[in-house]
């Protein structure tokens, strides 16, 4: 009966948190084939990056655009990736001609890192299709580097993530991709594929899942130097039986110094890749809960996110999924896996009749934990029937962090029901606080604005950590950040893979709540070196260069 | 209860699966489902109390002559129906009514069908009739009751929890009876409504087990690990042989960092239900937790066998949810709980295959395959003594049986067979 006064008594927020800045953008608007959605390569939408392509220090936005059979079946290209350029106030303005994408066939996520150690932000992006390399010509624009670094093949790539899985400053690529779909052979609608009694389009059971991919960067493409070479077979990210992926990210989720990667699968275990510190990955997801939620059953894994929920300075693994399954936490034990605790900290039940695509974990209120959010909507619009339980369009919702442990369910916008999917978070107004753009099926590209800095009762403070390397790795993917402050501490790691078919700057933020300082802050990047400063002031930036090595 | 396809124990056994003798199959609402795993298959029968006359006496009216009479048209229908549309009864129209008060009598026909419907496990004929039932005797509690657990099995768990809650409303008596409300919003994820009609349900009626193995998972699912233990104890204490209340017991004793108890508790269910992944699977993390890597590894092992079998159990059992006359997917979920060894959902599949298709060779033939498989010769013998009784004529029984002393070993009945097999053969050319 305790828990239940508990959520009774708990105050509901008077407004959203975040109101739809209709004005940041524009009407800018994203294509995945017809609203009927008859066939699985429909429902999925495009991506996001918010990243600083041109080094003016503010968020960019980079959204990926999709395709419609009709354009597959007359051999059109797809619409091309898009990339906005942001006035430093957060609105954002269609970049010049030279930044310009060349389309692959249908679009569906990316991921942002600098391949080439030039000290810009490059651009990969997943297709059904042949997948797309942009590299970044000094901030002046994309040059479409697909043929020389040896991108081919025709796959169904949903998410993709850059790291350094062998530590050699270069960054590697681990693609996560979804199911062999050929529309020539696909069962057409009303072909025998059904849902709570109703027909609908088929997959992703009973169709074959792609495995996933991982390139090793093996230095700047030239005419005899391919850039990329697959290398999943000889790192052992290969596992008997394929997953249907949707999301990835990386994380050092044993602190063992080498970074590991978690693929949320759709209907299919999620992998953990334990990186063996050796060129080679092991499969530990059964092993170190998880693959499967409480019940030993797999679930349909859309987005997911990282970070250390419960401040033991543990990076904590969120995985959103289909409608009728809990959005599952794995709180981390250590070496010894994870656990599930999404039930009692609150994550699970409004989520059950949900089905979760992007998400993020971070401290969206400032007050010192991590919160996080669920953009929501079905794949079925056949789910506005009687009986189903759930709806086509969803609430987004928000869920904040009490600092005990539990969360609490709030609207994440005043607006009511939306098809959302992928999600990229950042603080692209400069005001300190993390906001969220979100691709909304079918509509409009979506920049939720975080109202909190706005509130000017609350003294609510952070800080942001970006590290930086004069070559190789320059962005330190993979690096890690601890910030103790009087009150809190939390350790944050720096990765652009956003989850969901989308990318995030390399920079950890940290809420401090009433704290104006940070006592101490403690860097480490991938190539092992370590820095400490003492005494930061809050509400800023701080940019930390890796020291020489002793 | 007939048991006939794996009565190893009983000779006349196969001749009641070829003759089409009634199967019965208990009435009330599947107790797994509040275990978050609708979708799983059940692996013991329930025995919840169900406040509606589950099956039609010999004193009722004359009813139509089953539920396959109605067409394909009215099940449709009455899926799309939204039961929140369905008419209320007066106000304390059914003050008096008790599980013991028949249904009115205008109604009572269809009443008694829509309950065989749902033992048959065909749901949509079920509910088709009780929105019958309903129209005409709105709110009848008995109907509610049995239209809202028809909507649990189908999984349509707010349209159950719609019906359930005007039955408490009508007959606030049966709140004892009324489990499946819980089952209801947990399965929504409302794990505190579910806690509150678990209480009301458990001090209406101590004895519900059901009730307090629900009670348990609500306290479970709001981080109530003590409270959840206490009232899986109470469950298991009221049935000390439940499997599911056992292995979740353990689960909570894990989340108490207690694995040696846990070890215990999860052992007994996994005795009790050896097919149950999740057993499996939980015991994996079990013994990790005692520094057990080799069991834990044998059991993740397990798991992952057993796992894969059931995924493709489930998705049988989804067709067989909106057409359970289908004779395919039963077939095909014989041949998987065969591949898992599970006798018991052999045997109940099998006794549903022959309720749809008596008298049917094919049947037979996959009975002996299926016992053959699972190492049961006593019943696989009773079998051929039917086929050879039965089927005597068709070249089909003696295929079945050359195959199965074949792979006995016993090559001198199996030329036997063949022998009969080429006889045939030769007569029909």
């Amino acid at each position: 009966m305790w828990t239940t006064l508990l959520f009774a008594s708990l105050p509901q927020a008077a407004q959203p948190l975040f109101v739809d800045d209709g004005q940041a953008l524009g009407d800018v608007r994203t294509t995945c084939g017809t609203r009927a959605k008859d066939y699985i390569l429909e429902v999925n939408g495009g991506g996001l990056a918010l990243c600083d392509f041109d080094r003016d220090g503010d968020l960019d936005l980079l959204v990926v655009d999709g395709s419609t059979l009709e354009r597959v079946k007359a051999e059109e290209l797809g619409l091309p990736t898009r990339l906005f350029l942001n006035d430093g106030a957060g609105r954002f303005t269609p970049a010049p001609e030279s930044w310009a994408m060349t389309p692959g066939r249908w679009g569906m996520g990316c991921a942002v890192g600098d391949v080439d150690g030039d000290g810009w932000l490059d651009v990969y992006v997943t297709h059904w299709g042949t997948d797309k390399l942009y590299l970044n010509r000094n901030g002046a624009g994309f040059l479409d580097a697909s043929a020389r670094w040896s991108l081919s093949g025709q796959r169904w790539g949903t998410s993709a993530a850059f790291l350094d899985y062998d530590r050699d400053g270069r960054l590697d690529l681990y693609i996560a991709n979804y199911l062999a779909f050929d529309p020539a052979t696909i069962s057409p609608p009303g072909g025998g594929c059904a849902w709570k009694g109703f027909p609908v389009m088929c997959g992703p059971e009973g169709l074959t899942p792609l495995h996933d991919q991982l390139l090793a960067n093996v230095g700047i493409a030239s005419e005899t130097q391919p850039g990329f070479r697959d290398v999943t077979v000889g790192a052992k990210v290969r596992p008997e039986e394929a997953g249907f992926a949707l999301g990835v990210t990386t994380l050092d989720y044993d602190l063992d110094g080498d970074v590991d990667l978690y693929v949320a699968n759709d209907s299919t275990p999620n992998f953990l890749w334990e990186n063996q510190g050796d060129g080679t990955f092991k499969e530990v997801g059964l092993a170190r809960g998880v693959a499967y939620d409480m019940n030993g059953k797999e679930q349909a894994g859309m987005g997911v996110a990282v970070g250390d929920v419960n401040g033991d300075g543990r990076d904590d693994l969120f995985v959103t999924n289909f409608s009728g399954e809990n959005n599952t936490l794995y709180l981390s034990k250590g070496e010894r896996g994870f656990v599930e605790r999404s039930g009692p900290t609150g994550l699970a039940g409004p989520s059950i009749v949900k089905l979760g695509w992007g998400t993020a974990l971070e401290d969206f209120d400032l007050d010192g934990d991590l919160d996080t959010f669920v953009l929501n909507g079905h794949v079925y619009p056949q789910a506005d029937n009687a009986g189903t339980d759930t709806s086509y369009a969803q609430e987004a919702q928000f869920y904040r962090n009490d600092g005990a442990g539990r969360f609490r369910v709030e609207p994440l916008l005043a607006d009511g029901r939306l098809v959302l999917r992928a999600s990229s978070v950042g603080d692209i107004d400069g005001d300190g606080d993390v906001d969220i753009v979100a691709i909304e099926l079918d509509g409009r590209v979506r920049v939720l604005r975080n109202t909190l800095a706005r509130d000017g009762e609350r003294k609510l403070n952070w800080l942001a950590v970006r590290l930086t390397a004069p070559d190789g790795n320059r962005f330190a993917l993979g690096g890690r950040v601890v910030v103790e402050w009087e009150g809190g501490s939390r350790a944050r790691e720096i990765r652009t893979s956003g989850g969901y078919q989308a990318a995030i700057e390399p920079l950890a933020h940290f809420g401090l709540g009433a704290a104006t300082r940070a006592r101490r802050v403690r860097a480490s990047w991938p190539s092992g070196e370590t820095l400490e400063v003492l005494d930061v002031p809050a509400n800023q930036t701080l940019v930390l260069e890796r020291p020489k090595a002793k | 209860m007939l048991n006939f396809a794996v009565s190893h124990h009983s000779r006349c056994a196969l001749a009641a699966l070829l003759t089409g003798a009634a199967l019965v199959v208990n009435s009330a609402a599947s107790n797994s489902a509040a275990s978050n795993s609708a979708a799983s298959r059940s692996t013991a029968a329930a025995q919840a109390p169900t406040p509606a006359p589950a099956a039609p006496t010999s004193s009722a009216p004359q009813a139509p002559r089953g539920a396959a009479e109605l067409t394909a048209a009215q099940r449709e229908a009455a899926l799309r129906f939204d039961p929140r549309q369905l008419p209320r009864g007066e106000s304390g129209a059914w003050v008096q009514w008790g599980p013991s008060v028949p249904p009115p009598e205008a109604v009572r026909a269809a009443f008694a069908l829509g309950a065989r419907s749902y033992q048959e496990g065909d749901y949509g004929a079920c509910l088709a009739l009780m929105q019958d039932v309903l129209r005409r005797a709105p709110d009848q509690p008995g109907a509610l009751y049995q239209a809202a657990t028809a909507y649990f099995r189908l999984r349509r768990y707010g349209d159950c929890a719609v019906l359930a809650e005007r039955f408490v409303e009508v007959a606030p008596k049966e709140v004892g009876a009324t489990q499946v409300l819980g089952h209801a919003h947990y399965t929504l994820g409302d794990y505190p409504r579910a806690l509150e009609h678990y209480q009301r349900v458990v001090a209406a009626a101590p004895q519900s087990v059901e009730a307090w193995r629900g009670l348990g998972l609500a306290r479970l699912k709001l981080g109530d690990t003590s409270g959840a233990l206490a009232a899986l104890d109470r469950a298991l204490a009221l049935r000390p042989e439940h499997a599911d209340a056992l292995v979740w017991r353990a689960q909570a004793l894990v989340e108490l960092e207690r694995p040696s108890e846990a070890l215990e508790s999860a052992l007994r269910g996994r005795d009790l239900a050896p097919f149950e992944p999740r057993t499996w699977f939980l015991l994996g993390s079990i013994f990790a937790a005692l520094g057990r890597e080799a069991d834990a590894d044998a059991a993740r092992a397990r798991f992952v066998e057993l796992n894969r079998i059931d995924q493709q159990v489930r998705a049988q059992e989804a067709l067989l949810l909106t057409d359970p006359r289908a004779v395919e997917p039963r077939v095909r979920l014989v041949r998987l709980h065969v591949a898992a060894g599970d006798r018991e959902s052999v045997s109940e599949n099998l006794a549903r295959l022959q309720r749809l298709l008596p008298d049917n060779l094919d049947v037979g033939a996959l009975a002996l395959e299926a016992h053959s498989a699972l190492g049961d010769h006593s019943a696989a013998e009773a079998v051929i003594a039917e086929l050879e009784k039965r089927f005597a004529d068709n070249e089909l029984t003696w295929v079945s049986i050359e195959s199965y002393w074949r792979a006995r070993g016993d090559d001198d009945r199996a030329r036997r067979a063949a022998d009969r097999r080429k006889v045939l053969r030769s007569g029909q050319r």
